[in-house]
Parts: C-alpha cells; sequence; structure tokens
C-alpha cells in the first residue's frame, strides 16, 4: 500500500503553525486513499525516522523541522540529519521539506544518495502571523497554510516534481494578487514573505518522478444501486423456499 | 535598481519599521509578528535587530532594500 509519513515537532511557537499545516496533509491522503504514518513531537528524532524507514516501505515524506543549510532538526531542535550524514535514511523516497535553508546543501546531497526527488526552500522560510487570532484561523498565515497543503496535495495526487513546484509557485502567485490593493503594511509583510518563500522554493531530482496515488475504488449511485439489486437478487435466490 | 550604501539602507529600512509600529495597536507591537528562519519576531524585535545589526537585522535591511528597488554597495 502506498505509504505517507507526516513529521511534524511542534514543541516551539513558530513550529506549531508548519505543524498544523502539515497535518492538515493528512485527511487528504486518508481520502486518497494513502496509509499515513503521523510522526509528532518526541517521536521527531532521527533513530525514530530510521527505524520505520528501515522497517517499512515509506513512498512520501512530508517533513516539517528547523533547518540551515546543512542540519534538519526534529523534536526539541534534536538533529535528524547534519552535515549530510543520516540523509541517505530518505533513500527512494519522494519528500517536501518545510524547513529553511535545506535546500542549499542537505536536499541537494540527499538527491544525490537516492531520494528520487525533493522540494524545499533554499532561503529561510518566512511568515506572518497575528497572534490575536488561533493558528487554524489566522488570516496572516493563512496563504502559507494553502501553499504547503497545495504542495502537499498536488504530491499525493501523484503529479510530476515539476508539476508540483509550478502548482507551489503558482499559488504564491494568486496569493500576492489577490493581497495585491490590501492596504496597511501586516499585508505588505506577507505579500513580501510570499515573493521570498516563493523565489527560494526548489525541486530536486527526477523532474518527472510522481509516486503512483493508491488505487480507490469510488462507485456512482446506479453503481450502488445495481449493486445492492444483484446483492438482493442473490440473497433472496438464496431463501429457503417455504 | 539605484544603488545605496548599507547606512542608508539601514536608515530607510528603520523609518518603514516605525511606521509599521505606528500602525499597530500598543498591545501588538512586542507581540510575535514576522517568522524569520522559524524564529517569531515583534515589529520592536525587528527595529532592535536592525538598529544592532545582528545576523538577522542585516539580512532584514538587504531584503528591504532590495524590495524597494534598492541594491546595497
Amino acid at each position: 500500500m502506498t505509504t505517507v509519513l507526516f513529521f511534524r515537532p511542534n514543541k516551539d511557537f513558530a513550529m506549531q503553525y508548519a505543524s498544523y499545516w502539515l497535518g492538515e496533509g493528512i485527511p487528504e491522503a486518508q481520502r486518497r486513499g494513502y496509509r499515513v504514518i503521523d510522526m509528532i513531537e518526541d517521536a521527531c528524532t532521527f533513530d525514530r525516522l530510521k527505524a520505520v524507514l528501515e522497517e517499512e516501505k515509506v513512498d512520501v515524506c512530508i517533513m516539517g523541522g528547523h533547518g540551515n543549510p546543512t542540519v534538519f532538526t526534529g523534536f526539541e531542535q534534536q538533529i535528524v540529519f547534519k552535515a549530510c550524514q543520516g540523509d541517505e535514511v530518505m533513500a527512494g523516497t519522494i519528500s517536501h521539506f518545510l524547513s529553511c535553508s535545506v535546500g542549499q546543501e542537505l536536499l541537494p546531497d540527499m538527491v544525490s544518495k537516492g531520494a528520487i526527488s525533493t522540494i524545499g526552500y533554499q532561503v529561510d522560510f518566512q511568515f506572518m502571523v497575528n497572534e490575536s487570532f488561533s493558528i487554524e484561523q489566522d488570516p496572516y498565515a493563512e496563504p502559507f497554510k494553502d501553499i504547503t497543503v497545495t504542495i502537499i496535495k498536488k504530491l499525493l495526487d501523484g503529479a510530476t516534481l515539476k508539476q508540483v513546484w509550478e502548482a507551489g509557485v503558482a499559488k504564491c502567485n494568486e496569493w500576492i494578487q489577490k493581497l495585491w490593493n490590501k492596504t496597511g503594511t501586516d499585508w505588505a509583510e506577507v505579500i513580501a514573505c510570499l515573493e521570498h518563500d516563493r523565489d527560494g522554493m526548489i525541486a530536486l531530482g527526477n523532474k518527472e518522478s510522481y509516486v503512483l496515488p493508491p488505487k480507490i475504488m469510488r462507485l456512482t449511485i446506479p453503481q450502488i444501486a445495481g449493486l445492492a439489486f444483484i446483492f438482493f437478487l442473490v440473497v433472496s435466490h438464496k431463501s429457503p423456499q417455504v | 535598481m539605484s544603488q545605496i550604501s548599507f547606512s542608508e539602507a539601514k536608515d530607510l529600512v528603520l523609518a518603514r519599521l516605525r511606521q509599521w509600529l505606528q500602525e499597530l495597536p500598543e498591545a501588538e507591537r512586542g507581540r510575535p509578528r514576522k517568522i524569520i528562519d522559524f524564529k517569531p519576531y515583534s515589529v520592536l524585535d525587528l527595529i532592535r535587530e536592525v538598529e544592532m545589526d545582528t545576523e538577522v537585522g542585516k539580512k532584514y535591511t538587504y531584503d528591504e532594500a532590495k524590495r524597494m528597488g534598492y541594491a546595497i554597495v
């Protein structure tokens, strides 16, 4: 069964937003018939990740965590991948990294060690928040959630790496256009963050690669009615005659 | 793209940040607004970072100057 792993440390203020956004991908994966492994909080360590990836065939990894060009961290900022060590465990996967600057060194190294493809950021990821709202309803954070979820959904739909990257960039542009006429420095800063993240979004690996989504049998209402009728006929035929 | 010095860019960026500060209700000024590198900064924090020439402050100055159409020389 096609499996997607979510890696969501969420112990600090900013990471709670990232964790929530990535979490929005879980029902999307389930709806598409994927098997979901959701690693959160203290499960987000290198040892646990390595164990899961060695034990199971994971096709897609959706990763959140602090990062810099050579380090990606998990729970309580414990190092998961450092100076391009440990990232070989990602071999054979397609991934998305919501993490700062890992696109500079870590992700290229990961691809050179057998990861099929990955999409992430080669700049520090920036976004805006307004604490007067809950994380779920923060209007300043909404565009960044939407972009993240768009990337996840596109990956899960079986789009190629190139298409996923294009969808992420297009979603950034859509939000920039939507917010262009808003007044106030807050919104100007939201647009600045969107432009910054868009320009720093990077896709690496085989650009034609994609994950094969699970096949789910979806029946139309006439098909369900037809099946029910056949079932009724079979059952009534088997019933003992009195 | 016009060219300016870092010190001129810093002045422009600080003026813009102070204008942003004025737009916010007082209670909001010290609360997280912008997340850079997954770390929260209030507008007051950003002013401090730029004034003190920290790494974040310098980067913010370069980014903002670029966005305003200036190249720092």
